[in-house]
């Protein structure tokens, strides 16, 4: 069976077998799981376990299926933001895996409540190349040279602040430019933002 | 010599040449007489026009003006006239002046023509060219860029995107160690839209001082 919040495939056979591990705890506490996992993945922070632990240590559960809990709800999420899938579809696929009707609405629920935040999150967090922090510019205007005594001519001094995303780092880069490569440079962004908005339509 | 007057612009000689504001360049000017060597000033206008175009940026052979016996002297040719051609348009000289500088120089007359007509007609693109040049006189210049643009179809996290990015890719030339730097930036939509405000801003002063 295909479901639409594993992407149109089938679940994993891990995931299923999990499934009852869910159904065990009440649906208040998968609640609270779900909220504990929702929150790690938009700060991006490791799950504080010792809360989890706390959460469900009345169930009597060992550390190896609190982590199998939290697997499994950490994929349902996950997946269902990346493939954008909506609360009751969800819900339904879940009881379709053969989750409780109360514990599939209490993740649909929650999930719902945070779909479009983590959406946001997800995309910005999409691999990136470097990408432009700021842009200082100043135009000089040339007088005279060793080569041409009266220039008159005005040049562009421009500094690229570039943004690297897998370690944070900024670095400048600074350079002088001919007004004449700088109209080059200027008509031929103009075209490219042009033709972004034609494909975009 | 006292200055002259015949345009607005005062032309004075430092040297013995109009074109000249050191002494010690005098010497290399000796060797521009040997422009003879050429078999006529046919010959020599190809040579000068060929001589601007290399000023201009493209690569020229000049293999057709040399055989064995004036290999050396075509070579300085190339260094004096172009020294030569660029000190007069940098120094902004009317054509008099050029043919009076040739004429200092003891340049034969037929050539002086040809070479200060070749000059004058190419006049306002090495004028060009060397305004072009002075952006390098920095520690570092732009010297190309380009850009492509990429439709983002999914990733990951989101699996379906649909997202355009351009990819703008500027070679910069660093003048310490002659290294050229590359320098790759992803701009989205709005970065893109943000970097043409800033330059419609900065194509607005230009706009203005050219006036």
């Amino acid at each position: 069976m295909k479901f639409k919040f594993c992407g149109e495939l089938d679940a994993p056979d891990w995931l299923l077998r999990e499934i009852s591990t869910l159904s065990k705890i009440t649906n208040i506490r998968i609640k609270l799981l779900t909220v504990q996992v929702i929150t790690s993945l938009s700060s991006g922070e490791n799950i504080d376990f010792e809360k989890v632990e706390k959460l469900v240590k009345d169930a009597g559960f060992v550390i190896g299926d609190i982590k199998a809990l939290i697997a499994a709800i950490h994929f349902i999420i996950f997946n269902s933001v990346k493939n954008d899938v909506d609360e009751s579809t969800l819900s339904t696929e879940l009881q379709q895996l053969g989750l409780p009707k109360e514990h599939c609405d209490s993740i649909s629920r929650a999930f719902r409540e945070h779909k479009e935040k983590l959406r946001s999150i997800f995309h910005n967090n999409t691999l990136k190349l470097p990408s432009l922090d700021s842009l200082d510019w100043r135009v000089d205007f040339i007088l005279s040279s060793n080569t041409i005594q009266e220039v008159n001519a005005p040049n562009v001094q421009l500094n690229f602040k570039v943004k690297n995303h897998s370690n944070g780092e900024i670095t400048n880069h600074p350079f002088e430019i001919s007004a004449k490569k700088f109209n080059v440079l200027y008509y031929e962004l103009k075209g490219a933002k042009l033709l972004m908005e034609t494909v975009n339509q | 010599m006292s200055s002259e007057k015949p345009t607005s612009t005062t032309v004075e000689k430092l040297t013995k040449y109009y074109s000249l504001q050191v002494v010690s360049q005098e010497r290399l000017y000796n060797f521009l007489p040997k422009i003879s060597v050429l078999d006529s000033d046919k010959v020599c206008s190809d040579f000068i026009h060929s001589l601007i175009d290399q000023i201009c940026g493209k690569i020229i052979s000049f293999d057709r003006f040399i055989n064995d016996e004036n290999q050396r002297i075509v070579y300085q040719l190339i260094r004096v006239y172009t020294l030569f051609i660029n000190k007069v348009v940098g120094k902004d000289l009317k054509k008099e002046y050029i043919c009076e500088d040739l004429k200092t120089a003891n340049v034969e007359n037929i050539y002086i023509t040809t070479v200060s007509d070749c000059i004058i007609s190419r006049f306002q693109d090495i004028k060009k060219e060397l305004t072009e040049k002075l952006s390098a006189i920095s520690s570092s210049s732009l010297c190309d860029f380009d850009w492509k643009m990429n439709a983002i179809l999914s990733s990951d996290r989101i699996n379906i995107v649909q997202e355009n990015v351009l990819l703008l890719n500027l070679t910069i030339e660093t003048n310490i160690n002659d290294k050229k730097e590359q320098v790759l930036i992803e701009l989205s939509k709005k970065e893109l839209d943000h970097i043409l405000e800033t330059f419609d801003q900065i194509n607005e002063v230009i706009q203005s001082l050219k006036v």
